[in-house]
């Protein structure tokens, strides 16, 4: 019962993934995210993209305002706070989306940082969600990553999910589709609904009240 | 010529000791600031025709609205150049949807440019605010500009905070939205919510600041209609170190030493 309350408090997600770091058996692509420091840790977070070949021992790291290689970004990547991953991508489907971030990420990254804007975009949440799309990666940022939504003054499209149509202003947003639910972007703040899994959408926390988006 | 150099050679060391004082001024500015994200769902309990107290000026439709969701944010400050009273600015804003017989997109828009706050203890403060708020939803309720009266109070107990707030409006245009609230007959609208923030106090970076989930309980009255509802949300606040200036040392009853200013924790 308490730790109901809780969650219905702190905005938690039931069956997070294990942040266990894969095996090097195959080519892995990671999407992660981190949480600023705090007082901010709870309404927003950070995403870096972990590429890893098959049996290398370090991860290439892409990110707005970071980058390198590390040993394990899966719980220690600073100045970012309590890790989560958002999706994992291995073997096959592995391979094409390392080819792809490397191909891409790269002058997605440059033209973010000649325009970054910490508020309310294009900053690194937008970088996350641009490479999403352009890659074909089928995932989605947590509502926290605020700047995710970002499309300039006015511009809409598919979703990073690739099942639903979103439309957006810096004011006003609107996110549609089969696995994303029916999303409200309020200046940047996500609230909604998710059918699959069920969850509440909501600006805090790990950005749900329910399970965790798998 | 030399007396127009002189002379622009004397300006410009006013015009520098000038900005000097302006950035005195700006090193002793202190102050407070908060940021609510929240979802408020609220449901009607009492109904125009039941609604006892002030006759309305202005015959009501009878209750035109049964549900209200609402998302948005609250975001207040206040600084000045004493430890404990500051000017103070917000702005809210917030989108929803009405539900009922005319269900529709419902909105509020308020900025507050005037307004005092006084901070108690190191990240506590009561503030006051005025401005205007814009409102309305689709085909429920006509759009109308309020002058609201806006009190917040804050009181910080480390872990737990509590969070309260309530707002008087006048309604400008609107006649349906006139008189709507019988326990404030001053005013026509009433919004307010108390809560309980359950989270952390942090004094990490030389300063105080928080933040953390809270619950509360909304409350509303508009045209006629009274609702009771649950607001779900998360708060972050800081605070500047509070620095008390000459005068305000001078006031207290036994300074032990007299200095220009003194850090008080």
């Amino acid at each position: 019962m308490r730790w109901i309350f809780g969650c219905l408090l702190a905005g938690c997600a039931a069956l997070p993934r294990s942040l266990e770091m894969p095996a090097n058996d195959e080519t892995t692509v990671a999407l992660l995210t981190g949480s600023l420091g705090h007082p901010m840790d709870g309404i927003a977070r950070h995403p870096w993209f972990a590429v890893r070949k098959k049996g290398e021992k370090e991860w290439r790291i892409y990110e707005v305002g970071g980058g390198g290689e590390e040993g394990d970004p899966f719980r220690h990547h600073d100045p970012y706070l309590n890790p989560q991953v958002e999706h994992l991508w291995r073997g096959d489907e592995g391979d094409q989306a390392a080819a792809c971030i490397e191909r891409y990420a790269p002058g997605v990254k440059d033209y973010i940082e000649d325009h970054y804007i910490f508020y309310p975009g294009p900053n690194s949440n937008t970088f996350g969600d641009v490479v999403l799309r352009r890659c074909g990666l089928h995932a989605s940022l947590p509502s926290t990553a605020v700047g995710k939504d970002w499309r300039g003054w006015f511009g809409g499209g598919v979703t990073s999910e690739g099942t639903g149509v979103q439309i957006e202003t810096p004011v006003i947003g609107l996110k549609v589709g089969l696995k994303e639910g029916v999303e409200v972007h309020v200046i940047g703040l996500s609230f909604g609904i998710d059918l699959w899994p069920p969850a509440i959408i909501v600006p805090w926390g790990s950005g749900r009240l329910g399970f965790a988006d798998r | 010529m030399k007396a127009v150099i002189a002379i622009a050679m004397l300006g410009a060391v006013r015009a520098a000791n000038a900005s000097c004082n302006i950035c005195d001024f700006g090193r002793e500015l202190q102050g407070g600031a908060y940021l609510h994200e929240e979802l408020t769902l609220l449901t009607h309990v009492e109904d125009p025709a039941a609604t006892s107290g002030v006759a309305r000026a202005v015959p009501g439709p009878g209750r035109v609205v049964d549900q209200i969701g609402m998302a948005g944010f609250r975001l207040h400050g206040f600084v000045g150049a004493s430890a404990n009273i500051g000017y103070h600015i917000g702005l809210d804003l917030g989108f929803g949807a009405t539900l009922g017989r005319h269900g529709g997109f419902a909105y509020e828009i308020g900025f507050l440019p005037v307004g005092i706050g006084v901070r108690f203890g190191r990240s506590s403060w009561l503030t006051l605010g005025t401005g205007f708020v814009a409102s309305g939803a689709t085909g429920a309720l006509d759009d109308a500009i309020a002058l609201p009266l806006d009190v917040d109070l804050e009181v910080d107990a480390s872990r737990v905070r509590l969070i309260a707030w309530a707002r008087a409006g006048w309604i400008a245009g609107a006649p349906m939205r006139h008189d709507g609230a019988a326990s404030v007959p001053f005013a026509d609208e009433l919004d307010a919510m108390v809560g309980i923030r359950i989270g952390h106090h942090y004094e990490d970076y030389g300063f105080p600041t928080g933040n953390g989930p809270y619950v509360g309980v909304a409350y509303k009255e508009m045209a006629g209609t009274k609702f009771l509802g649950l607001t779900l949300g998360y708060s972050m606040d800081m605070a500047t170190e509070q620095t008390r200036v000459d005068h305000e040392v001078e006031q207290e009853p036994r300074p032990r030493r007299h200095r220009r200013h003194r850090v008080v924790r």
